[in-house]
Order: structure tokens, then sequence, then C-alpha cells
């Protein structure tokens, strides 16, 4: 693809959408906007609705800032507000010129019988165009029960259909046959390169902080790219900008505490909210010295803060700061971390168009120290990505709104650099930095063709360039260097262009049900380099290069959706076919780790998936949840493996069930539980064994030929508020809970090996993690 | 190596809930596949052992494979046949390498022919063997270090072999030179489960091989490290074989641990 076609593309897009509207709106309408907010914190409220009641059918939704823009012709009207979980707001206006009109809405009172509040908008999952988005109600999942009571976005989401869990406790997830690394995951817009902590089993972001979570299975929109499978996206809160609050939790394991207030009451906030693990502190209590010098933990930090420069301008400035350290005696110690900030300025350009630019910045880096005999060194490496991106909204009519925009992000991956002591044996040496450049525009027009039919449609134009200064290496078929390409600062050595379209349809039917279809580009230029199951902190990031093509995805997709009883129950069936270009595995033996010829360790291949997902919830009264069941195959083909047959991937699973229940006993008493099921991942046993060196050795005869034991597991968990009392600001919680109650050993991993105590036989050993974990934390608001 | 910190540490987090336990895998059978593993010394004469795989239910006898025709030739043009002296085993007592010359297997077994080649890479000493007592996880424990100059310029791949109390460690300890190219190495033979006492007398042997071998020896180990893709290693032997053939510089020392 040349840039030249992609530019010309995009323009013609941009010049019919930018027409379109002059030839569909009346002169003499007139334009509602304004922001919406939470009336008791002043949260920007994303997805609120507004509506017209004497105009029936004219519905617009606030962005991800809580601007929304709504036209009339001229005369008086009433507007109606609302949002899940508030009390709708009803206004009389008269738009006799242009209103500016900021809502704000007043959180309602939950009774017993409604747990979860209807609203207008309740019926918006079946009416858009939208489909394979997942929203995550943060109060809801804060009442589910987790591994030693640490709630977390990340793995609650792994109930819902087609997001697998990546193993047992893990915070890791696979979104429709996508691979761990395929997932991007944004934290106020800036990629979170490792969304996790103490090897998988907690993830970076503390739901304290959080404000809003959406997870994109397919159907993205236009303005999210980079990676083949899935978005996360996921929007910290402004902080309270009426008063002071404080809250936090003491459990088990770590501690949270979260303080926000006003910096200038209505115009500024901030929010700083901070986590720690304190599993180390019992190490200290041990009387032996060396288990004393020993580390492990985490820490999270968040920060945000807004100021309104008047009445177009608002700036934001997040940050996300978070470590983990482990360490053995002086022997060996590790620690890694992520580091995100985002800067952000919105700008009202006029009543009708929404802009905003930010600047973003990420890095995610290791530090191994190491002490053996008299050498000491230290192993670093990074990813770091500096961002500018441009966003616009656009709200043509009731009916049409384009958003469109570009960014660009440099990339610098350092694989590896070793410093050691002048007195030590090892030496200092450093894997050359592979520097990148990724920039993309997109338009996506999201419009109301006629009642029944709803449609958004975009285009993103993608390019990754690789650059110098640097060595980049040609490799025959069996990965030796043929040649050695030594590219000057700035210079490009490979650069990839690609049109990713993206199509989402709705239609509506008599009966109030719904079907959706859609279809999906995706292109990835960063591939993520692990032989682990899941994600660990030593991974490499490698961007696409001479060697290394971009990965492309292709999703169809095709939906049922239908709510009932007065929107009590929610019911949704999706399937999907889903095709995969370069996707990469590794030659045997490969050494990913601070290889400078990492490239010729790579194997380039093709991947399916296709599946179909069920999904029933109820949403309202004393007990509700849902139910959600995923029927799906994974498969992947290399020519050197298999014998270049297709083979299951490893996360490929063909059944996948989670049932989760929430029940509210009384005013103060709270009960959860989930079950979950799933087939075993696809994995290589031996099919025989011989011996070398005068040991046994297993033989393998094919890849992922064989599958773990089925999974299964139940959580209970109990939560218990203070007796309720108006007038007290201050507010508690218990909550109990039991991770894997009827303690089935599921297994993590199967080796195998000689019987140690009959050396002439072999034996499979199962490693088993949790088995009835309790838990126990206490959460405080005042 | 830092694969390996990142699975101790792994593994060492996994042990503080972890239970394990004996259980039954129902494996497929496969057909029988030749193993030959060919040895050429400086220190000892050439032996290739030939053998056949077995199903993983069997017992730990693997059937010797008799009657091959096994000969080494070298880049001087010297062919050695090699004599079954014991069942499935063949050798030669004129056949002693020399460093810095390349060998060739030849391997007739019922009609299938095997092939490999391996150079006796320049070989490299160890002055002496260090000792140490470093603190693991939660304990302390006793460890060697292999001390010698590692020759600049020239791209070198170690394997060592630690005899704890007249008993072979199983633990594979396989490396290259780029952390310490031209320099002086002390790294050590780090077994978590360490089982050296003071007064034990701990023998190392050092293997110089070649950049095959080392590619072989590393399968090894990731099979070893029960890593999540296990693959057969990369044979150096050609004609489908499983194994290797190596020509090897070979040195003994001892230490006795203080």
């Amino acid at each position: 693809m040349h840039l030249y076609t992609c530019r010309t593309i995009l323009l013609f897009s941009f010049l019919y959408l930018l027409l379109y509207p002059s030839i569909t709106s009346a002169q003499n309408k007139t334009t509602i906007s304004g922001i919406v907010k939470d009336k008791v914190t002043g949260e920007l409220m994303i997805g609120a609705s507004i509506k017209i009641e004497e105009l029936p059918g004219t519905v617009v939704f606030t962005n991800a800032y809580g601007f929304y823009a709504i036209s009339t012709p001229k005369g008086k009207y009433t507007l109606l507000i609302s949002s899940i979980g508030y009390t709708n707001f009803i206004k009389s206006i008269s738009t006799e010129k242009n209103l500016q009109l900021n809502i704000e809405l007043s959180p309602a009172a939950i009774t017993l019988e409604e747990v979860i509040v209807a609203s207008r908008n309740k019926n918006e999952h079946v009416e858009k165009a939208l489909m394979g988005v997942e929203k995550i109600n943060i109060n809801e999942i804060n009442k589910l029960p987790v591994l030693f009571g640490e709630k977390d976005v990340l793995k609650s989401i792994q109930l819902l259909p087609g997001i697998q869990s990546a193993g047992d406790g893990n915070s890791g997830f696979f979104v429709r046959g996508g691979g761990a690394d395929q997932n991007l995951i944004l934290l106020d817009e800036a990629p979170v390169y490792n969304a996790s902590h103490l090897l998988g089993f907690f993830s970076t972001f503390n739901s304290d902080a959080i404000k809003d979570f959406s997870l994109y299975k397919g159907g993205m929109p236009a303005q999210y790219g980079g990676r083949l499978s899935s978005v996360v996206d996921i929007k910290m809160k402004d902080g309270n900008n009426k008063d002071y609050d404080v809250n936090g939790g003491i459990g088990l394991i770590s501690s949270r505490l979260n303080i926000e207030g006003p910096l200038d009451k209505d115009n500024g906030s901030f929010i700083i909210s901070g986590r720690r693990t304190y599993a180390d502190m019992f190490l200290k209590l041990s009387p032996d010295t060396t288990i004393k010098s020993n580390k492990l933990y985490f820490y999270d930090l968040n920060l945000k803060t807004n100021y309104r420069l008047g009445k177009k301008d608002r700036l934001f400035l997040s940050g996300y700061f978070g470590r983990d350290v482990l360490g053995f005696g002086d022997t060996f110690g590790t620690d890694w971390g992520n580091t995100t900030a985002t800067l952000r300025w919105n700008h009202l350009v006029s009543n009708r168009i929404f802009s905003n630019t930010s600047l973003i910045y990420s890095n995610y880096n290791y530090i191994i120290k190491i002490k053996s005999g008299s050498s000491n060194f230290k192993i670093t490496s990074k990813i770091e990505d500096f961002n500018i991106k441009q966003d616009f909204d656009y709200f043509i009519t009731n009916n049409n709104k384009i958003k469109f925009g570009g960014d660009m992000i440099e990339h610098t991956v350092s694989p590896g650099h070793i410093e050691a002591d002048a007195s030590s044996n090892v030496k200092s040496s450093t894997v050359q930095n592979r520097y990148s450049i990724e920039s993309a525009f997109y338009v996506s027009d999201e419009v109301g063709v006629s009642k029944k039919i709803d449609l958004v449609y975009g285009l993103r134009c993608s390019n990754l360039s690789a650059i110098g200064p640097g060595n980049y290496y040609q490799y025959d078929n069996n990965g030796n260097t043929i040649d050695t390409l030594h590219v000057a600062s700035g210079k490009s050595v490979a650069s990839y262009w690609n049109l990713e379209p993206r199509i989402s349809i709705s239609y509506i039917l008599t009966n109030n049900g719904s079907i959706k279809a859609s279809y999906n580009r995706n292109v990835q230029n960063l591939h993520l380099l692990s032989n682990a199951v899941t994600t660990t902190p030593t991974d490499l990031w490698l961007p696409s290069s001479n060697n290394v093509k971009p990965e492309i995805a292709d999703q169809v997709a095709i939906g049922y959706y239908k709510n009932s009883h007065n929107n009590k129950y929610e019911l949704s069936v999706e399937t999907y076919y889903k095709l995969m270009q370069h996707q990469i595995d590794y030659r045997n033996g490969a050494d990913l780790t601070a290889n400078d010829n990492v490239e010729s360790e790579l194997l380039y291949g093709k991947g399916r998936a296709y599946g179909i997902e069920f999904y029933v919830k109820k949403k309202v009264g004393k007990l509700n949840g849902w139910i959600s069941y995923t029927l799906s195959r994974t498969e992947r083909r290399f020519d050197s493996i298999n014998h270049g047959n297709y083979f299951p991937a490893r996360q490929d699973r063909t059944h996948d069930l989670s049932i989760v229940a929430l029940y509210k006993l009384n005013k103060r008493w709270s009960l959860s539980g989930t079950w979950v099921y799933y087939t075993g991942n696809a994995v290589t046993f031996p099919s025989g064994k011989y011996q070398v060196n005068g040991q046994t050795v297993f033989m393998y005869t094919e890849r992922n030929g064989y599958r773990m034991p089925a999974y299964h597991r139940l959580d209970l968990a109990a939560t218990v508020e203070n007796k309720h009392n108006s007038l007290r600001r201050y507010q508690s919680s218990w909550t109990f809970g039991l991770y894997n109650a009827y303690g089935r050993e599921n297994a993590y991993s199967i080796a195998f090996q000689d019987d140690p105590n009959d050396p002439t036989k072999t034996q499979a050993v199962q490693t088993s993690l949790f088995k009835f974990i309790p838990s126990i934390s206490w959460n405080f608001k005042f | 190596m830092k694969a390996f910190y990142t699975l101790l540490a792994i593994s060492t987090l996994m042990i503080a809930v972890a239970c394990k336990k004996v259980i039954n895998v129902d494996l497929n059978n496969a057909a029988s596949e030749i193993v030959i593993e060919g040895i050429v010394t400086n220190t000892s004469t050439a032996q290739v052992r030939i053998s056949n795989s077995v199903n993983f239910s069997n017992s730990n006898i693997f059937p010797t494979v008799s009657g091959a025709m096994v000969t080494i030739s070298d880049n001087l043009n010297n062919n050695y046949i090699l004599q079954e002296t014991q069942p499935g085993i063949y050798t030669n007592n004129n056949l002693m390498g020399l460093p810095g010359h390349t060998y060739q297997l030849n391997v007739n077994t019922n009609g299938h022919i095997y092939t490999a080649s391996s150079t006796m890479p320049y070989q490299v000493f160890m002055d002496t063997i260090l000792t140490d007592n470093i603190s693991f996880g939660n304990k302390y424990i006793k460890i060697v270090e292999p001390l010698y100059s590692d020759p600049a310029n020239v791209a070198n791949y170690y394997w060592f072999i630690e005899t704890i109390r007249q008993t072979v460690n199983k633990k594979i300890f396989v490396w290259d030179d780029n952390l310490t190219n031209g320099g002086i190495s002390n790294r050590p033979l780090i077994e978590p489960d360490s089982t050296i006492n003071t007064g034990d007398t701990i023998q190392v042997e050092m293997r110089c091989i070649d950049k095959n071998i080392y590619n072989y020896v590393r399968g090894l180990e990731d099979l070893q490290n029960n890593g999540t893709t296990p693959a057969n290693p990369n044979t150096n032997i050609s004609g489908g074989a499983l194994g290797y053939f190596s020509a090897q510089t070979r040195q003994i020392r001892k230490v006795k641990m203080p």
C-alpha cells in the first residue's frame, strides 16, 4: 500500500463526510451543547444519553469527556438526560439560538428491588451498531469474589464471553483466539506494555482509580489500532471537584488509599490513588537472616488532575507509576514496571466540533541485578514511547457524528544492556536499540441511516517505519545471516502502509431485537516474543522490520441481540470468524533474550479462529448476574511445525463457561458467587522417550497434540456494609471471600520425569496452585 | 541466563502455594526411532552408541541396535571403522580426536544411512575450581565456580558436568562466551537443590563443544526446565535420527568443599 493511495482514499472519504451535513441539515436548526457531570463528585460522565421528548427517536450520547451536542429546529422542548445509576434529569428549554447547557446528574438511591437501576438508555446494546463491545461497571465487579480479595478488572472481564483467562488466578487474557500481546491495553490513552504484577497474578489497574472500562473484541472503531484482537480502553477518574473524598481498603496482601478533591471548586480537581502489597512484611518476621533479606512486593500509584480554562478549554494531566520488586538476598534482584503520562487538552472548536489533543508517554522496563562470586552485573531492558495524538468529534446532525484524527508514536526498544563492575569477569555489552515510527490517520462515521438501520463505518490508514541508527540483518531460510544493512540515524529500512476498513451495521427487528454484522481489519506492528504461557517481565517487544512483517487480522462477526421483560433480561449471541496473517512462532531452542539476531529465530505463519458466544444477563432484582458460554476453535499453521498442518493454538479452548450470581440479602448483606469451566489448553506432551548422556530424554512428535485437564472452580464472597445513616459521611464494609471453594486441584503444569523412587520408570507430575484460598478485606470511605 | 533466573523466580513464588501429585496421563504411542550418540574426544577413544526410543509407559530399558556399519573419518582423509564391542556400543581404539580437526560420522543400519559432522574446538583449560556459599531463596547453598580464561576473537561454547560424591548431577550447565568474551570467567554452577556439604569432593568436567552441539545441549536444557512448548533438540545428525555427534575436548578437575 502506497502512502499516496492511502491518503487519497482518506481525503475522499473525508470530503464526503464534510459535505454530507450541508446536504442533509436544515439551515434553521440550533444546537444545544455542553457537558454532563455527576452532581456529587463532578466526574465527567461518559455515554449519558440526551433525548428530546417532543422529537421521538432523537438521542445523542456524551463522548469520552462528557461532551454532547444535539440539534433541534427552533422551538420549545423538554430535554431528558439519563444514565444508568442516575436519576433522570428533565429540563424545559427554548431554542432560539445555539445554547450551551451543562448538566449535573444525581446518583439514584438504590432500592432493594432494583439493585441495578434501570434507565432510559438501557436498550443501547440492542439499538447501536457497535458490536463486540464489553463494558464493565466498576461497582458491579467490586462485589465479585476474587483471589486474595484483590478486586481486579482484568480478571472480572474473563467472565464475559469470548474472553479467556490465561490461567489459574491470572490477570492475563486472550480474546477470540488472539495472543496475550494482541490486546491493546490503554490507560488514559497510554499503552501499558505489561499490565500485570507478580508474574500475572494481579493486574496493574487499581480499580479505585478507574472510572470507565470498555473492551472491544470485534467491531473496533477506527480511532483504535495497533493490536490484532482487542482494545481495552481504561479511563481514570478525574477526581471529585466538589468535595474532598478519602477511601481505601486493607486486605490480606495489600492496602489501598484513594484521595480526591477540588483544586478550585467546579473548575479543577485531583485524584491520588495508591496500592502496595506487603507479603514481604511477613518475611521480615522470620528469624532467618536470609529470608529477612528477601524482597517481594509491588506498588501502583495513579495520579490525575484536571483544570477548566474558561468555557471552551480543559486540561487533563494523568500518570501511572507501578513497580514490582523481587530479590533473593544479595545474589539476585529484579524489578520491573510501567510508567505512563498523558497530557490532554480538550477544546471546543465550535458548539458541534470537539477537539482533543494528547501528548502521551509510556515506558516499560526491567532491571536484573546479579551478584555471583566476584561478578557483579546488571541487565536492563526497556520499551519507551513518545506519542502525539489529535482527535476531533464532529456532531454533524443528531443522527450523524464523525470522528477523525491521527497519531504518531516513536518507539524505542532496548532489548538488553549489560552493565558490569570494572572488577567483574562479566563484560559490559549492549544489544542495539531498535527505533520505529508508527503513525495513523483515521475517520469514522456513526450514522442513523433510518429508524431501523444504524451504521458505523470508518477507515484507518496506518504505517510503521523501522528506522536507524542500527544494523539490520538479512537471513536465509535457516536463520543464518547473509547480509548486514548499516542504517543511518533517521533513515528508514522498512516501511509498511496498511488500510484498515472497519464497518458495523445494526438492523432493528419487529420484536425489538436486532441483528448486527461487522467486518474489521486490524494491523499490529509491535510483537511480543515470549516463551511462557503468560507474559513474563523479561518478554521482549519487537517492532516490525525488514524481516518481521506486520500482523494482519480480518474478522467478520454477526450477532443477535434482544432485551426482554421490560429490559430486565439481556440476551446476545455473536459468532465470528477471524483470519490472521504473519503470526509469529520460534525455531526449536530459540534464544529470545538479549540476542541481537533474535529475528533469525522467528517463524512466520497463519492463524484462524472462529466461534460462537452466548450471553444472558439478568440486570435487575435481588438476584442478578449472567451466564456466558463460548464454543470456539483457534488454530495456527507454520510450514516447519507439524508438517505444515494446522494445529491448535495454546489458548484453543473448545468450551468456556462462566456463571455469575449476585444476591442482595438485605440492606447490609450481599452475596456473590462465580463458577467457571473451560476445556484445558492445548499442550505438547511426550509420545516416547530415549536415552542420551545416560539420562532419560522425552520424545515429542506433534505440537499441541494433547490437552490439559478441564478447569473448573467455584468462588464465593459475602460483603457486609455498616448500618446506613445518611447523616454520616463515614462508611465501611467487610468482604469475605473463598477462592476455589470446593478445592479443585486444577493443573497449572504437568511435568514428565524419572520416578525418584524407581529409576526404571517415568512419571507425570501435576502442579496445582490455589485451593481453598480465603480472603478478608475491609474498605472505608469518608 | 535471564530466562533461567525468571523461571527460578517464578518457581520460588509458586512453591509457596503449589501442590504436586503424580497423575496418569494417557499418552499416544509413537513408532520407535533410532538414537545415535557419537563422541570423539581428545582424552579417550571414540565411541558411538545406537539405541531405540520406547513408549512413555515402558520401563527405562532402551533396546540397543546391533549390526550397524559405523565409520568416522577426519579432514585428513583418515577413515576409522568402529567395531561393536558391546551390544549397541561401537568403538575404535585408534581414534583419539585432535583439537581443530573435523570429524564425519557415517552410520548404516538396515540400509538407513545417518551422517553428521563436528569440529573439535581448540581446548580452553580450567585453571582451578573456586568454591562459594551463596544465599539463594531462603537458604544458603554451596556452589563451585570453574575458573578459565576465554580466548578473544573466537566464539567458544562450554559444557560442564558436575559430579557430587561420585554421582553425576543431572542439571545441565552450558553456555557461550557472550558475557565474558576474551575475559576470565568464574561463572558458577548453580544448583538450587544443591546437596553439596562441607568435605564433599566435587568433580567438574569441562567440555569445549562446537556451535551445533551447543544448540543441541541447550535444547536438552530447555526440556529440563519444562518450557511451555517442548520440542526435540535440534540434532546435527541428518537422516532422521535423534541424538548428536560431538567432537569435544575434555578436562577434569576436582575440589574439596571447605
